[in-house]
């Protein structure tokens, strides 16, 4: 078994983090073996930001994501870089708003940003409401282990207000797993 | 001399080939013999000493010198002295470069290694000249002076050392001339005494290099041109800035009391200890 | 049993350097080599050791020397540019003999190139940047579990033979983590510089001892001696006779090659039956082995020879694949670095071909897999 995840946005959204946080979710199942590899601008802020996580049963011989089993991207820009990697069946996880033009036949569309900006008043928790979905979206991240790796990362304020975010993203996740997946084909897009 | 021995015959390596390879009236044998009387009044012993030093004629003192000894780059003897210091903070270590080395090729470990006020004794020998390379223009050479590299006259100013070493934040600077041997004895031990990082500016001279090329035909001219030219601290207070305008003060110049690198880090050490 | 965590390459060097004894770290900021620097300024004070961020690279690695010399062991981390920096020291502890460890973490060069990406091209400035005819050994891990024993290794076998050792990474390897489970403080075999055992008055800095390397003492232990960059006599004082010249020369290169075949590290898959054989090293060792995988399952007979030691280059490891097979691949990320030492040592025994990128992206198993098929086509 070899699952590949992308992760992709833009500098200052928390891409590299979530990679980091969901790696290590997995490698506590001692059933498991990861790799998470990262590539980024020089800029801080804005620019090219990118995360790829490698989950397999077996020792890990390319630790790349080349061949998406799932995407989310958090921009525009990274949908783009990425779309070219998916595998036939990938699903696709995107920001509502931050994301408008795709063509994929197995689409998530979340509004991370907004649900940070309106419930959390901070917009900066999207990429932790994201990995709380994906813990419903991806069969090998577990929340609870999600949870302890975010919870052993941060302490105080930063905690209090990370981790509500990821529970709900957990709640979110839960609720559309059963709704179904968007398709847009080509003709669909307006341009 | 006690018991009739002259104190070189203790600090100079009886395993080396001697003779040395500096010129006849060159200023590093006087500043040797004072350095090493210095040495001899501090307390410290031979093993207790690390005496590090650049490249050119200056960087050969510590070849001949019996303490731990290294010779190390062109410029870059402070940041071999940062290392050891940091890593057996109980040693003594002295640094003996040149002007070139000093300031040119090590300006900004020059600067730094004060910023940073390590315990650390830097000397460092001026002869206004790169003396081994074939008498080229350095950072000390005075204005309109025709050196090989300057062959119609230098157009760049000098720096002053010692101005330089306390706008970085060097605890003690002081000068002297190699013609004034007592007070560079003096300083030289005053300085080896304090913590911090100390300065300490040696104007000296190199007749094959330099003083034939700015009309001192001798050492002995060169010598003499030190003693008119320098003024302590005490006189120079009497005196206009015009008339100081091209003197040399000799003396302690700055004498400061801050703590340095060896304490903050022993107290951020002690931190730990605290939390345990 | 040890814990199984995730890792970053660039913090397995630092556990590694920990674990192998090293207690002082100077450096300058550099990406994508940072996270060393972090974790060394966040680990040492509290182990009493001592981290410092330098002016320059040439002010750390002055730095690393002189802490070396009073008895630490000592390293630094850099990539390209303050790479070229550190030469003028790398070439000083060389001939000084002072153990050191030096990590570069490649980016896309040539200059400030391409800073957060991904480059092999230091592989010749790692063996030759240095000024001046010397020895040197150079790692690379292509693994965060190699990121952690290789820079243990490093610090041996510059504490065994007295001699820098460069640990080559690259960006992929430094910032990758991975699922490792480290070897306990009991499992790490640690190797520590010999010391004079003959009293002061009868020590000769630099005389071989047979091996090849003089004990070293710590400055401030009693032995008095004179260390210098200068070509030195057995006494460490500045000499130009040919007859003194030659044999400190030839000692510094014959310490480490009388050693050569100890140094032969290199992990083969496949090499038993195979009619090509991969040479890769770093990153580009990752994709060669799932190619090799994706190749046999296509029944192309691939095998695969992964470096782990560049310098002195497992001549012997690569000439036996290439009495066997009738080609060698060699895919890397630059114009061609390795794949120079595996033609200079075939010496018309196979064919050698090359597979160069320079976008400063990964190798991808498939643009291996494309020229394994040319090669069969």
């Amino acid at each position: 078994m070899r699952y590949e995840a992308g992760i992709a946005g833009g500098g200052g959204q928390g891409i590299v983090l979530m990679g980091t946080i969901l790696a290590e979710a997995v490698a506590s199942d001692e059933n498991l073996y990861v790799a998470q590899t990262q590539s980024y601008d020089p800029a801080v802020r804005g620019g090219r930001a990118e995360a790829g996580l490698v989950i397999s049963d077996e020792e890990i011989d390319y630790p790349e994501a080349l061949e998406l089993n799932l995407m989310v991207a958090l921009n525009q820009a990274g949908y783009e870089r990425n779309a070219g990697k998916l595998k036939r069946n990938a699903l696709v996880v995107v920001d509502n708003d931050l994301v408008n033009h795709i063509v994929w036949h197995k689409i998530l569309r979340i509004p991370f940003t907004a649900m940070a900006r309106d419930k959390f008043k901070d917009e900066r928790v999207a990429n932790m409401i994201a990995m709380g979905a994906l813990t419903n979206l991806c069969e090998y991240l577990d929340s609870s282990a999600v949870e302890k790796s975010i919870s052993s990362r941060f302490k105080g304020e930063v905690l209090d207000l990370n981790l509500p975010a990821f529970r709900e993203g957990v709640d979110y996740g839960a609720k559309v797993r059963g709704s179904g997946f968007d398709s847009v084909e080509e003709e669909d897009i307006e341009i | 001399m006690p018991n009739g021995r002259h104190i070189i015959y203790d600090y100079l390596r009886t395993t080396k080939r001697f003779p040395h390879m500096w010129c006849p009236g060159c200023g590093l044998g006087t500043f040797l013999g004072a350095f090493l009387r210095a040495v001899d009044k501090s307390g410290y012993t031979k093993d207790q000493i690390v005496l590090i030093s650049g490249i050119g004629c200056s960087g050969r003192i510590s070849t001949y010198a019996d303490f731990n000894t290294l010779h190390t780059t062109h410029g870059r003897a402070l940041t071999f002295a940062t290392g050891i210091k940091l890593t057996k903070p109980g040693l003594k270590v002295i640094v003996i470069m040149g002007d070139g080395d000093a300031t040119a090729i090590g300006g900004n470990h020059f600067i730094h290694a004060a910023r940073r006020n390590l315990d650390i004794t830097a000397i460092v020998i001026n002869n206004s000249v790169y003396g081994m390379t074939g008498g080229q223009v350095s950072p000390e050479t005075p204005l309109d002076v025709r050196t090989t590299t300057s062959p119609y006259g230098n157009v760049e100013s000098p720096f002053d050392i010692c101005k330089l070493a306390e706008a970085a934040g060097a605890a003690f600077v002081a000068r002297s001339t190699v013609y004034h041997v007592k007070l560079m004895e003096r300083l030289i031990g005053r300085a080896i005494d304090r913590k911090g990082f100390d300065v300490l500016e040696i104007i000296s001279q190199c007749p094959v290099q330099y003083g034939r090329r700015v009309g001192l035909k001798s050492p002995v001219e060169m010598l003499q041109w030190q003693k008119d030219h320098a003024v302590t601290q005490e006189k120079a207070r009497g005196m206009s800035e015009e008339d100081l305008k091209d003197k040399i003060r000799i003396g302690a110049l700055v004498d400061n009391e801050a703590p340095t690198y060896q304490e903050k880090l022993d107290a951020m050490k002690q931190s730990f200890k605290g939390v345990e | 049993m040890q814990k199984a965590e995730l890792l970053q390459g660039n913090d397995a060097c630092v556990r590694g350097a920990l674990a192998a004894g090293c207690r002082f770290f100077a450096g300058y900021p550099i990406t994508p080599a940072s996270e060393i620097a972090h974790g060394m300024a966040r680990e040492l004070p509290p182990l009493d050791g001592t981290f410092i961020q330098m002016e320059d690279e040439i002010a750390s690695m002055g730095a690393v020397i002189g802490a070396s010399l009073a008895g630490a062991k000592a390293m630094t981390g850099t990539s390209g540019p303050g790479f070229s920096l550190m030469q003028e020291h790398i070439s000083y502890a060389s001939i000084a003999e002072v153990p050191c460890v030096i990590i570069d973490v490649m980016r896309g060069g040539p200059s400030t190139g391409v800073p957060t990406h991904l480059a092999q091209g230091d592989v010749m400035q790692a063996r030759w940047g240095a000024h001046g005819d010397h020895p040197m050994i150079v790692l690379a891990p292509s693994s965060v579990e190699e990121c952690f024993r290789l820079t243990v290794e490093a610090f041996n076998l510059s504490e065994k033979y007295r001699t820098p050792v460069v640990i080559l990474t690259d960006e992929v390897i430094a910032h990758m983590r991975e699922k490792v489970i480290l070897p306990s403080a009991d499992e790490i075999k640690i190797f520590d510089r010999r010391k004079p055992t003959q009293p002061p008055e009868w020590f000769v800095p630099y005389r071989d001892p047979g091996t090849g390397v003089p004990p070293m003492p710590a400055f401030g232990e009693g032995y008095r001696y004179h260390v210098s960059g200068l070509v030195h006599d057995e006494m460490g004082y500045p000499t130009t006779r040919a007859d003194e010249v030659d044999p400190f020369i030839q000692r510094l290169f014959h310490k480490i090659s009388r050693d050569f075949d100890k140094l032969q590290w290199g992990e083969e898959y496949y090499t038993d039956d195979s009619t090509l054989d991969i040479v890769a090293f770093g990153s580009v060792a990752r994709a060669a082995q799932r190619a090799v995988k994706q190749a046999r399952e296509r029944g192309m007979k691939v095998g695969l020879l992964k470096l782990q030691v560049l310098y002195p280059f497992m001549r012997r490891k690569v000439t036996k694949l290439m009495r066997n097979s009738p080609t060698i691949l060699v895919p890397e990320i630059n114009m061609g670095q390795i794949s120079r030492e595996v033609k200079r040592v075939n010496q018309g025994k196979c064919k050698v071909e090359t597979l160069n990128k320079v976008a400063h992206e990964t190798m991808t198993p498939q643009e291996i897999l494309d020229k394994i098929g040319e090669i069969y086509a």
